[in-house]
Parts: structure tokens; sequence; C-alpha cells
């Protein structure tokens, strides 16, 4: 069977760079940024940046190895399943979409933090402002609206250039440099933020089945990383140079930043900045986590009023408990002031995914050895085991620690969604795939039967034998 | 491939069951026949626009070409005709029983029995098609 030559709609490298770069600049990471100054001082920050990108190569190899043997937006569910347990990649990869969650939460609370300081609002219409955002983002998503492939490029290319260009004004016009971290800290921490602002880049892997050359995908993901990587250490090291410590607090740095070092304009710059990164984060976060939803229930392994779909073919379920679950969390967020933990909580969940990543290649290279890999992981099992040992850390240091202080809430969190998770998977899935199983045997029996009359049906009679 | 005629059913080099191009012509034109007839199908996918290719990966000559217009299916036609939006492949029994409403399309794709090229949007369309025929949601 020859490959196609094209697709009408197909995906190019720009495109997909875009989405990978998009994915990973969500408005979390400027407090990524703030934390990571706790533990280094401004001018070196670009340094766990840059170990964090390191780091984030081997990832990339990872998921290229692993999208290149199963191109296509169910990877996730698929090359888990294959290397482990289904039972166990179900729960693996149900917990992690909590991260989504998170995602989009904190996302929602940092803009209307922002917009409220921007108007000199209190908390509470700062909560408000994020209702509003997700009431907004619900009811585009109920209609089927999304960006499409030239806007979400032109979005992201606005986002990157503009805190490059906010980045580099506020390290050339910096006040006098704010005192440096309070210390407390330590490399690994330090390192763990630095991987963080390359997290979510990963998710491209979902579009692999929109692109005709197969390399795109990886070629993508590189170049993400080189942008993130220009654009977040940039920034780290202006917000180190122009906001102190009592600002590094707060939940809108980027804006103190960028006022300090180019006034109101700057403030409004960056405003909009962190409006359009949830764009983004809503858009491709709305869209990926509903259909995944929906697509998991489609196979029998949630609920299926989870297929539910309106006129618009969106299924409007997963989208409500999204805005609605988004929604919650946000406004707990707000009210307690906790959006460190929720730095703490996505990242060990990316760290955890990693380590996953790692052990079901480093599984995988002996269990389909002869598979065809069009993409492979240098240093092979070697290297995969070392992936998951070192993520595995990563993300057991993640849990355990909140802003410069280890805390174990963000273990404890995880550790109920995870326990939540697998009281479902063990104790009513069974139930659904019994349910899905006699259905799709009945369905076979009513169809084998038609098939067996029909052909009856059409065989003609046999004569009787002569004499 | 298994070099059997191309209408014809048998096995494939695996052993498992094939089923020929005309069978499956019929199983996918039933198929459409039944996605015209839901109304639920064409108000829900009354703006999704897309033409599909259909490949068995062990038969021969069991391509097809899908074109959905507005929610409505044309007539299926044999080969593959025009630039595709979707592509579908996979084995000549997975997608009969597809067709046939006796598997689930998303439960074959999450398990990778069979492989997509296209947009997510019109793959998820796809299988609510399905989802519309068989469960008449």
């Amino acid at each position: 069977m020859s490959e196609p030559r094209e697709l009408s709609r197909a995906l190019n490298l720009p495109g997909a760079a875009s989405i990978s770069t998009g994915l990973a600049f969500a408005a979390i990471n400027f407090l990524g940024m703030a934390q990571l100054l706790g533990y280094v001082s401004g001018s070196l920050s670009w340094l766990a940046v840059a170990a964090g990108g390191l780091l984030v190569l081997l990832v990339r190899a990872l998921f290229a190895e692993l999208n290149g043997m199963y191109p296509t937006a169910a990877g996730i569910r698929l090359w888990m399943s294959r290397a482990m347990n289904d039972r166990l990649a179900l729960i693996i990869t149900l917990t992690y979409m909590t991260a989504i969650v998170l995602v989009i939460a904190a996302d929602a609370f940092i803009i209307g933090e922002a917009i409220a300081y921007s108007l000199s609002n209190g908390r509470l219409m700062a909560i408000l402002y994020v209702a509003a955002l997700l009431v907004i983002a619900t009811a585009l998503n109920l209609r089927g609206i999304k960006l499409a492939g030239a806007a979400e490029l032109a979005v992201t290319g606005i986002v990157v250039a503009a805190t490059v260009a906010v980045g580099t004004a506020a390290i050339i016009h910096h006040p006098a440099p704010p005192p440096g971290p309070a210390g407390g800290g330590s490399p690994v921490q330090a390192l763990i933020l630095g991987i963080f602002f390359y997290t979510g880049f990963e998710w491209v892997t979902t579009n692999a089945e929109e692109v005709v050359r197969p390399r795109i995908i990886p070629r993508a993901m590189l170049i993400a990383v080189i942008v993130l990587f220009v654009s977040q250490s940039l920034y780290a090291v202006a917000m180190g140079l122009t906001v102190g410590r009592a600002g590094r607090a707060t939940a809108y740095p980027q804006l103190l930043a960028a006022q300090r070092a180019l006034g109101h304009a700057g403030l409004l710059v960056m405003l909009c900045v962190t409006a359009l990164t949830a764009v983004n984060t809503f858009n491709g976060g709305f869209v990926t986590m509903s259909r995944f939803m929906y697509a998991v229930a489609r196979e029998g392994k949630l609920p299926r009023t989870l297929t539910r779909l309106n006129d618009r073919a969106v299924p409007v379920v997963p989208v409500w408990i999204l805005g609605g679950s988004s929604l919650v969390l946000a406004v707990v967020v707000a009210v307690t002031g906790s959006w460190v933990m929720v730095v703490s909580v996505c990242a060990a969940l990316e760290m955890m995914i990693y380590a996953a990543a790692g052990y079901v290649v480093f599984r995988l290279r002996q269990r389909q050895a002869d598979a065809q890999r069009p993409f492979r992981l240098a240093g092979g099992r070697a290297s995969a085991l070392t992936a998951t040992v070192i993520f595995g850390l990563l993300a057991l240091v993640s849990a355990v620690t909140v802003g410069t202080h280890t805390s174990a809430v963000p273990l404890l969190f995880l550790a109920v969604v995870a326990g939540l998770v697998t009281l479902y998977v063990l104790a009513w899935l069974p139930r659904l795939e019994r349910r899905e199983a006699q259905e799709i045997a009945a369905r076979r029996a009513a169809r084998a039967a038609a098939r067996s009359a029909s052909r009856a049906a059409a065989t003609p009679e046999q004569p009787p034998d002569a004499g | 491939m298994n070099g059997q005629g191309p209408g014809s059913g048998g096995r494939d080099g695996g052993g498992r069951e094939s089923v020929g191009a005309d069978e499956l012509e019929q199983a996918l034109r039933e198929y459409v026949e039944k996605a015209n007839a839901s109304p639920r199908a064409r108000k829900t996918l009354g703006t999704w626009t897309c033409r599909i290719h259909v490949e068995a990966t062990d038969v021969p000559g069991a391509r097809f070409t899908h074109v959905i217009e507005q929610g409505s299916s044309h007539p299926v036609s044999r080969g593959l005709a025009g630039v595709p939006d979707l592509i579908v492949r996979g084995h000549s029994m997975d997608l009969a029983e597809i067709f046939w409403g006796d598997a689930n399309p998303a439960s074959n794709y999450m398990q990778g029995a069979i492989t997509t090229r296209g947009r997510a949007e019109d793959v998820m369309r796809l299988d609510a098609m399905a989802m519309f025929v068989f469960l008449g949601q």
C-alpha cells in the first residue's frame, strides 16, 4: 500500500512548530520564572533554562521514537497499553490529564489577576474576570469555534516576538537590580523549573496524523525547544533584573517586569501577551482534552454520557466538565493564593509522564524489537532507562516542593487524584466493559445470522441427483 | 498481501479471514445508506464536508472513495479519487466490522487496528457517524 502523496489539509512544519511552541508557552510559565528566581539570580537564570532544555531534548527523542511507531492522536493510549498492563496505562493517562485542567485553571487565574492589576481592581473582581474568561472559553468550544492553523501560527508568533522584545528592552533599560534570591532551594528544583518551561511541547504528537511527512513532528519539537529556550531565558533574566522578591510573589510578575522597564505601555503589551497565551492554552487544552475524553468513552473506558454530541459535533459533557472543573480550581487557587502549588503539581505530572515515556521506550525496545522505528533514541535501552530514573526522581522532588519549601501537599493532591482514578478503573470500568462486550456480541450475532441468511438465499438450490 | 482476487474473501498471510473487495464495497454502501437515512447524523454532521479514502491493507483493489458533503454521503465509488481530507486504512475484516456495526471504530482506532491520516476533527466526525447509525444516539 503506497503512502499518500498529499492530504487536502496537511499540517506543515511552521504550523506544527507553532502548535508545539504555543502549547508549552502558557501564562503559568511566568510564575515558573518568578519561582526560578528564588533559586538563582536573574543574570544566571538562563543557565537553568538551558539545562532544562538539554534534558527536554532527551524527552523529544523519546516522543519522536514513540510517535514514529504510533503516529496517531491516540498515541499515548496506544504506546502505553503496548508496554504495560492496560489498566495501569489508563490510570496513568487519566491522572496525567489533570495537568491540562490545572494549566487551563492556572492560565485563567493569571489572566484574571493580570487584568485586575492593570485596572486597579481587587481580588473579587479578579475572580469575576476568571469566571468570565472560562465561561467564554466554554461557550466558544461548545459552538465548535477554534483557532485555525494560520491564526494559531500568528498568535504564537506574536506571543514569542513580544516576549523577546519586552524581555530584551527590560534587560537593556532595567533600573537598579533588586536583591538576589533568598536561597533555601536547590539546583534540582531550579532544574525542574527549567524543564517546566518546555512542558506541553510534546502534545504536538497528537497531530501526527495531519502531517504527510513523518519527520515534521520531531523537527517541530526541536524548533519549539529552541524558540522556548530563547524566549523563556530572556524573560527570566529580564524579570530577575527588574522585579524584587515581593513582586515575584504576585500572580503577575511578567507585568511588573514590563512596567518597570517600559512603563504603562510595557504593562499593556505584556497584558496582551498573557491573554494571548491563554488563547493557545484554551484552544489546545479544551479541544485536546474534550476529544480525548470522547474517544476514551467511545472506546468503552469512560461513561457513555461523555460521547453525547451537540448539533455542532462537539462533545458537550467533556467540555462542560472541563469548563466547570477549571472554574472551580481557578477560584480555589484565587481564594487560597496557592498558585505556587499548581506549578509544583503540573511539573510533577509532566515529569511523571516523561518517566513513563522513558519506561515505554525501554520496554518496547525489547517487546517490539523488530518494529519499524523511523526515529530511534540514541543510546537505546540505556538512555531510556536513564530518562525514566531521572524524570522519576524529578517527579518526586516536584511533588514534595512548593516554592522554596518542602511540602507534601502536591503529593497528597496527586495521590488523591490517582486514587480516585484507580478506584474508577478497578471498580467501575469492568461494568462498562462488560456492557460494551455484551452489546458488540449481540450486534455480531445478529449480523452473522443476517449474513448466513443472505448467503443461503443467494446460493442456487442444488438439483436432485439424477438416477 | 495474500494475492487473492480483488473481489473474493479468504485468509491473509497471518491466517486471518479477509473480506473481499466486493463484500467490503457492499458493506460500505449499506453503511452510507444508513448514514443518509439517519436524521441525527445528517443534522449533527450538517456542516461537515469530507473526502475519505478507505483502503484495506490485505486485499488488492479494496480501495474506495467516500465523499460527504454537508453531512450527506455521495454514493461510494471504487478506487481512490481526488485529494483526500482523510485516509482510513486497516485490515479488510476490521473495516468491514465497522461498516457492519460489529465493531466500535473508536475502539479499533485506539487499539491501532485501523490507522488514519487527516485531521482529528474529521476522524471524530467519522466515528460519530457510526455512533449515530448503530447506536441511534
